[in-house]
């Protein structure tokens, strides 16, 4: 499903400051599988995540999503792929404070064109399924930690993406919201069938994958 | 649609915007007060070239009078000095001359004389001015009255008139002129860089019409437009013509007059185009600044558009048209509002829109916010998108 060959990515090239994020990566992810990926501060997760979700891409590599060369798309056609296949759940939500549930849910399909009732009907049913239905038309705001994140991964489910990316995930919450967090995207990756990426630094987090990945220095460590 | 309903997400602070949109109105209000002598000049101009539109500006001539020589002591009347300059120049081969000659008709009426600018054409004129009344039969003049003049004396009405204290001219309103009509050719005007030698648009009561034959020696028309035959070598007749006029003047071209004309504008407007130029330096930084501020507290908002599949380009719109927003409300409301506050501050000055202040206000708000909205989608382009949601909102 995904496919990461050889990437390499460096940032201010051929200036003092230059840095290697990455220095050839490899990635085989399959459709259904939980992955963990952890390492140090600086040893080039968080760039990984930006390659396979679009928003940056590298200098060198190959890489492919059901078959599609992405690095071979224009910035437009790359952002219709993450609209439609993309979910991406961040330490911090990613949601837009001032807004309600809903339309914090409903924004992918949104961007999409999809028609407001459509879009609606979807939200709703993400965030019944994920125990939101009775704050839907709350301001996002107004949620715990917990409940924002969920929203973030209900956001994704009413895209109907077939990879979620989720960088740390539940650093900001407490152990409880952390178990709830992580079931939920065991769930969605063992019974939707969705491939999904946890950045994290917890151990706990990272025990309950189907496959762990250690980075260090832009390069994998360690499989486990 | 779909782009309405992401604004909609963007723009959260209505009193913001609305602050903005008021600044911005005072500023376009200003650009088009401060550029009244540059507007007036192409008001000025679309006027005459509406009422000239038979004349060719690069081919027809304007002869001025040197004020020097008609006013100096040379022991010739008015009528005499350019009986002298007809004579000359139309002994060139291959003129056409075009006459015309302004004057104050007095209006007895009773007790009440009304004094009013009178405009007679002779009958060359007619085939480029269509708007100059037929002459009449019976030694009555028609004349074609200004809207201003129209309200005192109606279309039908005869006038009695006085010109040069003892002339009596009859004349019948016989229709009215449009309204802002550019009245052609000054003919006593000198060369002053002014339109007004070609022609200026009156918004007082004034007449027009045609010389007739039997009119005494006191009213016979100037010069004031010469145009080549066909079929003349143009080079050659133009210095012909510059030659017969040294004398008693000079002649350029309408294309010339407007240009010295425009120069004489800029010149004499420095003071002006000062506080235009400051004026743009104020509203480049300070709306600059607003719009790179707004786009800048926009960023986390953007930044969660972006990981949901937005691109950066139609970002680059969204963000264009949130910062365009007040742009256009300010738009609106200036084009309302000038003509309002121009005719308080400068009563003088033609009224209207002011489309050369409301275009250079226009010009400059697009450079604002492409310079602010650039500056702070640069910062974005450089900075990690999921680096926002680790600085707050």
């Amino acid at each position: 499903m995904v496919t990461l060959e050889n990437i390499y990515k460096t940032y201010c090239p051929g200036k003092p400051e230059q840095v290697q994020a990455l220095g050839g990566v490899d990635l085989q992810l399959n459709a259904g599988e939980l992955v963990a990926i952890t390492g140090p501060s600086g040893s080039g997760k968080s760039t990984l995540l930006h390659i396979l979700s679009g928003l940056e891409t590298p200098e060198k590599g190959t890489y492919l999503l059901n078959g599609v060369d992405m690095l071979a798309l224009k910035d437009r056609q790359r952002c219709k792929v993450r609209n439609q296949e993309i979910g991406i759940i961040l330490q911090d939500f990613g949601l837009m404070d001032g807004e309600s549930v809903l339309t914090n849910a409903m924004l992918p399909l949104l961007i999409r064109g999809t028609s407001r009732k459509v879009a609606r009907r979807r939200a709703e049913d993400a965030l019944k399924r994920l125990g939101l239905g009775d704050v839907a038309t709350k301001n996002v705001s107004r949620l715990s930690g917990g409940q924002r994140q969920r929203v973030a991964i209900a956001r994704a489910l009413a895209q109907g993406c077939k990879i979620i990316l989720a960088d740390e995930p539940t650093g900001n919450l407490d152990t409880l919201n952390t178990e709830n967090i992580v079931t939920i995207l065991k769930e969605l990756a063992h019974t939707d069938g969705c491939s999904v990426i946890i950045v994290t630094h917890d151990p706990a987090v990272a025990a309950q994958a189907d496959t762990v990945l250690k980075m260090k220095d832009g390069r994998w460590a360690q499989v486990i | 649609m779909k782009m309405l309903r992401l604004l909609r997400l963007l723009s959260k602070s209505f009193w913001r915007e609305a602050f903005a949109a008021a600044t911005l109105t005072v500023m376009v209000i200003f650009c088009s007060c401060v550029l009244i002598p540059v507007d007036q000049y192409f008001v000025q101009q679309a006027g005459i070239h509406q009422s000239l539109s038979q004349l060719d500006f690069e081919r027809t001539l304007l002869f001025s009078p040197s004020m020097a020589l008609e006013w100096a002591d040379i022991a010739l009347t008015g009528e005499q000095y350019y009986s002298q300059v007809h004579r000359d120049l139309e002994a060139v081969p291959g003129t056409r001359l075009l006459k015309n000659r302004i004057l104050v008709a007095h209006i007895d009426q009773g007790e009440v004389t009304t004094g009013i600018q009178m405009f007679l054409y002779a009958p060359e004129f007619r085939e480029i001015l269509p708007q100059l009344p037929r002459e009449d039969s019976e030694g009555i003049l028609s004349v074609a009255i200004s809207p201003a003049g129209a309200a005192a004396f109606p279309v039908g009405t005869e006038l009695q008139c006085t010109i040069g204290g003892e002339i009596l001219v009859t004349c019948r309103v016989a229709a009215v002129l449009p309204e802002g009509w550019t009245v052609p050719a000054a003919a006593s005007a000198s060369v002053s860089a002014s339109l007004g030698s070609i022609g200026g648009r009156e918004d007082s009561a004034y007449m027009i019409g045609l010389w007739q034959e039997d009119m005494p020696e006191l009213l016979w028309p100037y010069p004031s437009f010469l145009l080549p035959e066909e079929g003349v070598d143009e080079t050659a007749w133009r210095q012909a013509i510059e030659e017969a006029a040294a004398p008693w003047g000079q002649v350029n071209t309408l294309k010339e007059v407007e240009q010295m004309a425009f120069r004489h504008v800029l010149e004499n407007s420095l003071g002006e185009q000062l506080h235009f130029y400051l004026l743009s330096v104020v509203a480049l930084v300070s709306f600059g600044g607003y719009v790179y501020l707004t786009t800048e507290l926009s960023q986390k908002r953007l930044a969660v558009l972006r990981i949901c599949g937005l691109s950066f380009g139609k970002m680059v719109v969204l963000s264009l048209v949130q910062c365009s927003l007040p742009c256009v409300a300010a738009l609106v409301l200036g084009t309302l509002l000038t003509p309002y506050v121009r005719s308080v501050l400068y009563p003088g000055a033609y009224g209207g829109i002011g489309w050369i202040g409301l275009g250079a206000g226009c010009v400059l708000l697009a450079v604002a916010v492409l310079l602010g909205l650039g500056g702070a989608l640069v910062s974005t382009r450089r900075a990690s998108i999921l680096s926002s949601f680790r600085e707050g909102e």
